[in-house]
């Protein structure tokens, strides 16, 4: 039987006609959604605390430097403080980033997946790399705010303390302010690429979170033993140790001393570091875009 | 005007050849039909198909073989073209923690629709969740997650529209409106295909369906025509006069009529020519002076034409 026994008609649809936002629209709405699922903005309480949390130990120390210098009077950047420079802040600032990024990655990526929400995203006119830039971004955006914001109140802070006038002081310090970012990269991507790449995998938020926690603070010691033991090539093993590769670079841009950091310690200049760092987030990228073809 | 059921007239989607497999397991086996203005009901029983199918129309799941274009073209050539789809997945895709205007405004912006908050609050009023709009999406009901994820569909206003069990968890009330507002969305010229499994619902809802079975396409076209086509099963009819027992012996026997049994005061008769048993249901109610009061087909429902697609019975 092959009659057709309905008719339809056509009605003369009239699409949407209005001005349609280009494709960065879309991919600031994906960032500031993911800033607040980062900060637990509109969830319960219990999801704030972690970030702000974080957010307090980044933030609370600068300001207070700031005013510890303020009533000291004669401080001067170079002067011995509590706190230390710019370096020593960034150490503190490098465990809350690693903290910080544990969390908010899976928390970007794995409900998306697990809770079916990415046919959100492959039912809009957007690409792969407008969700991987969407999410990437957000998690780089909260990553590089914990690092610059409290290093530029102390910038800002001391240089309006300096005796040398806020100014001037603002000039002669620029250089930190480019050692701070040049810093902040290799940070930001050190650390925030390795928990987006675990996070790209992981069924499981609990899982993925102490996957990459135990990834980033056992893997100095397995570089501590392959600095000792005595194998062909085994100095390469040194660069397992994905903690240390941004330190190694904020010891090179602030001049301070490598210590036994080992990837150095077995004769590895800091570019090295700066291309595993490189390597690292490039691969997350070509692995985050082959799963999510494959997804979205 | 196309000959063939399977295939739309003025075809939005077409899906030429299909196949999906997922290993060793075939989804979807070459399946051929089209999708045109109006609403197309898409039936399967569980595992079918029917959620890969969507799938593929809308470009989320590339098929293993053949293809589908959506007006010409293959939707995931050009991301541009889903600003002409809609899609309501089965799945929850919903943000728990936004309220519905949070969340509209959200998915319009995805869209790239200029004011995504007036987008939202016109598909908020659509679905009639105004009174709803800054609740969170986590504390909704599931008829109204249901009917947010219907706005969200419907927030960059697109010409073709597919979903996936949209029915599912709404009350009747809820229900009788969203199929009232697909019936609307289908008469101003959008392509609307819904799946269900709730068959009664369809049958409210369009004419037209496409039934998948096992991956197959088992049916297509108007409800009636469907059934007209099952020429190898019998019709049930439903007799009902004055005289039952009587009317019913005197059926017994004859050659148009393959069987008849009585159910208190219904005649419940089968044939394989319909037209024949009604000319003889007509003579013998005349010459036994017989007042009819019902002769009615009692498997032209979707759901009995359902029954006997699945089941062949």
């Amino acid at each position: 039987m092959t009659d057709d026994s309905g008719v339809v008609y056509d009605l003369g649809y009239k699409p949407y006609e209005g001005q349609r936002l280009g494709r960065s629209g879309a991919i600031k709405a994906m960032i500031k959604d993911g800033l607040r699922r980062s900060f637990g903005i509109r969830r319960k309480a219990r999801k704030k605390i972690y970030p702000w949390l974080l957010a307090g130990i980044a933030f609370l120390p600068a300001i207070a430097f700031v005013a510890f210098a303020f009533l000291w009077g004669s401080f001067s950047p170079d002067s011995e403080s509590p706190f230390g420079g710019h370096a020593q802040y960034i150490s503190l600032v490098g465990t809350v980033i690693i903290l910080f990024v544990a969390s908010a990655a899976p928390n970007l990526l794995i409900p998306d997946r697990e809770d079916g929400v990415l046919a959100v995203y492959s039912s809009r006119p957007m690409t792969v790399w407008d969700y991987i830039l969407g999410r990437v971004g957000a998690l780089f955006a909260v990553a590089a705010t914990f690092f610059i914001v409290p290093n530029l109140v102390m910038y800002v802070g001391l240089a309006a303390l300096d005796k040398a006038g806020f100014a001037s002081a603002l000039v002669n310090n620029l250089d930190d302010l480019v050692k701070v970012l040049v810093t902040m990269f290799a940070y930001v991507v050190g650390y925030g690429a390795p928990a987006l790449l675990i996070a790209t995998y992981a069924k499981r938020v609990g899982p993925a979170v102490g996957v990459y926690l135990a990834t980033i603070f056992i893997s100095p010691a397995f570089a501590e033993i392959f600095k000792v033991i005595d194998l062909p090539g085994g100095r390469f093993g040194t660069l397992v140790s994905l903690q240390q590769h941004p330190e190694v670079i904020r010891n090179w841009a602030f001049g301070e001393s490598q210590g036994d950091i080992p990837m150095t310690s077995v004769g590895f200049e800091p570019w090295v570091s700066a291309v595993f760092i490189a390597a690292v987030g490039a691969l997350t990228m070509y692995l985050m875009a082959r799963r999510y073809r494959r997804e979205l | 005007m196309t000959t063939k059921p399977a295939l739309a007239a003025n075809p939005t989607i077409e899906v030429n050849d299909v196949s999906k497999w997922f290993g060793q397991k075939v989804a979807v086996s070459a399946v051929s039909c089209s999708f045109g203005p109006g609403l197309t009901g898409l039936l399967g029983p569980n595992g079918a198909g029917k959620t890969t199918l969507l799938r593929m129309l809308t470009g989320l799941t590339l098929p293993s073989q053949g293809e589908v274009l959506i007006e010409g073209a293959r939707p995931r050539s050009n991301v541009d073209r889903y600003r002409d789809i809609g899609f309501v997945p089965e799945e929850s895709a919903l943000y728990d923690a936004l309220s519905a205007r949070e969340y509209l405004t959200y998915a319009a912006t995805l869209s790239r629709v200029k004011d995504p908050r007036a987008a939202a609050d016109r598909a908020l009023e659509t679905v009639d969740l105004t009174g709803d709009a800054n609740r969170r999406v986590g504390g909704f009901s599931k008829g109204m997650r249901q009917r947010t994820k219907v706005a969200a569909a419907l927030v960059h206003d697109p010409k073709i529209l597919v979903l996936d069990e949209p029915l599912n968890g709404t009350d009747p009330v809820q229900r009788a409106h969203l199929i009232h507002l697909l019936g609307e969305l289908a008469a101003n010229g959008k392509t609307v295909i819904v799946s269900s499994h709730v068959l009664q619902e369809v049958e409210r809802m369009t004419a037209r369906v496409i039934a998948i079975v096992d991956g197959k396409l088992a049916a297509a076209g108007d409800i009636a025509a469907i059934r007209r086509a099952m020429s190898h099963i019998p019709y049930r009819v439903l007799v009902q006069c004055d005289k039952p027992r009587e009317f019913a012996a005197a059926l017994l026997g004859n050659t148009a009529i393959t069987s008849v049994s009585l159910e208190e005061d219904r005649i419940h008769l089968e044939t394989t020519d319909l037209l024949a048993l009604g000319r003889v249901v007509a003579r013998y109610a005349s010459d036994l002076d017989v007042r009819l009061a019902t002769f009615a087909p009692e498997d032209e429902s979707l759901e009995s034409v359902f029954r006997y697609l699945v089941d062949g019975r």
